[in-house]
């Protein structure tokens, strides 16, 4: 091992140890530890080992390609990492409905249940969970004396994610049943939901009076966000402005897609049509359904678009009953792929013997499974010594996101949504991803919108409704989402945009071939936008010809 | 709407009172199931959809009175009516508590003490009208809670302040709520405040039924 992935490796053990539940989150391989410390004295060891590791990296000799990919996406993501702290942003760290909460929250599901072992790491996790809340607190006391507010809406939709958290762990623990551990799980969770219960009186009661009524970061703050999210300094005005003609543009491509499904028909009507017609009853076959189109992208992919490590030929599908966002996600495999990768389909309060639509979930399975994040972060951790565990175990959003979005236009492209309304979803879901560009780039900005007028949660709203088509049900969550994570909802517009222009420029090469230049992409890794074109190029030299 | 008109004086902790009868009320809903939406409330006439549609309404108008300055009442339902709430896209106990989120933002953004609010010309103190919205978010909480079968009391210190408050808020009651339930001299604030307001106890022993309580409480 080199010293450069010598210290990848040492870095993403120290983390790990130093944020044990985030490393669940990304599958790396640790010794089971019941809770992070999101206190002061947390956040202050994790930037410290940043810079600790970083001060490290800069006198290292770089030994060869691999070394320098290595070195370069430890650094790009380090930087930015930092940067983030250095705004205080762990002191004010507040978002709905992905945010600490509902990471916590997944971090008891996530954990595995084969040995009474691991169901006493996961009484000790549900026990550790008022600590933990109890340690942000902390931290967001300390902001609050420091002048650093988060935003009240946000306090207050949390507060409300974390009301929502009663009875959320009550079907993992019965599904222990009355062995030896039942009273230990029954007793923890008392504990997990009284710790649910008081954060959630905590950021309505206290934090939310002392929180500031702007939602808008600035342009500072954001510039750290962005930066952070994409790996990438882009020019935010300009993103702003393409946001806005990519949603004229697929506003056109929807309402001739309109057409095909009903002649005439407008994309309301349309809508309403595939509502009526497209759908399967009752969760169990939702799931069913799900996990057969999961399979069948593989089955279409593997040797013919995409060459498919072995163990990653099968994704798990699981429904999120607990989840606010609305929206699927995926996790990943653990470091040994004994812990699968998997798509989450929330309910999202739906009648589990109520209709799932299913023409607007098609295009979704093609970003969550194959060829979406399943296919790119899979082909990274089954890279074997060719990428550092840090970059195996890391993503950068606009790249990761990028990728997937760009995994639903190539399904277009290879002709996939046959199904009647599955394009329409697909471009559907296109132009919310286009709607948050504009939306999170102008709020946090306070850019004007076309007609003059400025950007409200209610103006926000609005745009995802109309020109984002966003389902009603899922506008209130996904604008808190924007509000409080900024710079996060740019990343798969964005991404997608900088991957299609790398391709293009691929493809002017003499001799590509769109199945090499897959390969040779994905063998890269994760990578910052900033250098994915180069790397690309750097690519295309080595293995396009 | 009962309240006096023209009042400038706000109750001290409007928006905790209110705070606390949003994190009431969305406890009794927490666990409402799909299944459960045909269930009979104690709100005659209404089922927990229509319940549940009503409280979002009612949550939308004080945010907007809150927000803008201004509230145009419509008509009170008569005692025994369904609610003309439309329906709202998606589960609605998600949309309660979007509802409930976007009120609780624009109470902690516009509540200021001196600040009044057009009802139906009328000029309130904010404060008046978030302790009048608390009062109904707080015993159709309830109301859920009944219709599940649990009765669930509204928290004693919450309570005690609701009751010292409810003869200013509730002081024209007719159409709005049934008369007064006698309860026991050591009653509990919760048992207490919901008998005021036209309710049946669970500590009386008699399960809670429909009754003709008029609870349309728009301000």
């Amino acid at each position: 091992m080199t010293p450069v992935f010598g210290l990848c490796e040492d870095y993403v053990t120290r983390c790990a140890a130093l944020d044990p539940l985030a490393a669940e989150m990304h599958g790396i391989t640790a010794a089971f530890s019941a809770g992070t410390d999101y206190g002061p004295d947390g956040v202050a060891a994790r930037a410290d080992l940043i810079a600790g590791t970083l001060a490290a990296l800069r006198p290292m000799t770089i030994a060869s390609d691999t070394d320098r990919l290595a070195a370069s996406f430890l650094r790009e993501r380090l930087e930015a990492q930092l940067a983030w702290h250095q705004m205080n942003e762990p002191l004010r760290m507040l978002s709905a409905p992905i945010g600490l909460i509902s990471s916590v929250r997944d971090s008891v599901e996530l954990l595995p249940r084969d040995s009474d072992q691991a169901w006493r790491n996961i009484a000790a996790r549900l026990a550790a969970i008022p600590a933990m809340f109890a340690s942000w607190r902390a931290s967001l006391d300390a902001g609050l004396a420091r002048g650093l507010p988060a935003a009240r809406r946000q306090a207050v939709e949390s507060a409300i994610a974390a009301d929502r958290c009663a009875g959320v762990h009550d079907a993992l623990v019965a599904a222990y049943g009355d062995g030896p551990l039942a009273a230990e799980l029954e007793e923890a969770t008392a504990l997990a939901y009284q710790g649910y219960a008081e954060t959630a009186r905590y950021l309505r009661e206290e934090y939310a009076p002392r929180a500031t009524q702007v939602d808008g970061v600035g342009a500072e703050r954001y510039t750290v966000a962005a930066r952070l999210s994409l790996g990438a300094d882009i020019d935010l005005k300009e993103a702003y402005e393409w946001g806005w003609a990519e949603l004229r543009r697929i506003e056109a491509e929807m309402i001739a897609e309109a057409n095909t499904i009903s002649p005439g028909a407008s994309v309301a009507e349309a809508t309403a049509i595939l509502n009526e017609s497209a759908y399967v009853v009752g969760d169990d076959r939702y799931l069913a359904w799900l996990q057969d189109r999961h399979d069948r992208a593989i089955e279409q992919l593997d040797g013919v678009h995409f060459d498919i490590a072995a163990p990653l030929r099968r994704i798990e599908v699981v429904l999120a009953r607990g989840s606010t966002s609305g929206a699927a996600y995926y996790t990943p495999p653990s470091e040994d792929l004994t812990r699968p990768g998997r798509t989450w389909w929330p309910l999202a309060g739906r009648d589990p013997g109520g209709r799932f639509r299913t023409w607007s979930e098609l295009s979704t399975v093609f970003h969550e499974g194959v060829p979406g994040h399943h296919l790119q972060v899979g082909a990274a951790q089954t890279a074997g010594d060719r990428l550092s565990r840090f970059a195996k175990t890391n993503f950068v959003s606009g790249h990761g996101e990028g990728w997937a979005l760009y995994a639903e236009r190539l399904a277009d492209e290879l002709g996939w949504f046959t199904e009647p309304g599955t394009r329409l979803g697909m471009l559907g879901g296109s132009a919310v991803r286009a709607a948050r560009v504009v939306i999170d780039i102008g709020v946090h900005l306070d850019l004007p919108l076309p007609d003059g007028s400025r950007w409200t949660f209610e103006k926000a709203s609005e745009v995802l409704g109309t020109s984002g088509r966003a389902e009603p049900h899922r506008i209130h969550a996904e604008v808190v989402r924007y509000f409080g994570w900024p710079g996060q909802a740019i990343s798969y517009k964005l991404g997608e945009r900088a991957w299609l222009a790398a391709r293009e420029e691929a493809m002017r090469q003499p001799g590509f071939d769109l199945k090499r230049w897959h390969t040779a992409a994905l063998s890269l890794g994760p990578i910052g936008l900033a250098d994915l074109a180069a790397a690309l190029r750097g690519q295309q030299g080595g293995h396009g010809r | 709407m009962a309240g006096q008109a023209g009042a400038t004086r706000v109750p001290a902790g409007a928006v905790a009172l209110l705070a606390s009868a949003i994190r009431y009320a969305l406890g009794a809903c927490a666990r409402v199931a799909p299944g459960e939406m045909a269930l009979a409330t104690p709100c005659a006439e209404w089922d927990l959809t229509a319940l549940l549609a009503h409280l979002a309404a009612s949550m939308a108008d004080v945010e907007s009175a809150i927000r803008t300055g201004r509230l145009d009442l419509a008509p009170a339902d008569p005692p025994g009516s369904a609610s003309q709430d439309g329906p709202v896209p998606g589960d609605p106990v998600d949309v309660l508590r979007d509802r409930a989120a976007n009120l609780l933002v624009a109470c902690y953004d516009h509540h200021r003490g001196r600040r009044l609010v057009l009802v139906g010309g009328v000029p309130l103190a904010a404060g008046i009208v978030a302790c009048t919205g608390a009062v109904e978010i707080a015993v159709h909480g309830w109301d859920v809670s009944a219709a599940r079968g649990r009765g669930d009391p509204i928290p004693a210190g919450l309570a005690t302040r609701m009751l010292g408050l409810c003869p200013l808020l509730v002081a024209g009651r007719e159409g709005l709520f049934a008369a007064p339930v006698q309860v026991p001299s050591g009653a509990n604030p919760g048992d207490r405040l919901i008998a005021y307001l036209g309710r049946v106890p669970k500590s009386l022993g008699k399960p809670p039924r429909p009754r003709a309580t008029g609870t349309r409480f728009r301000i």
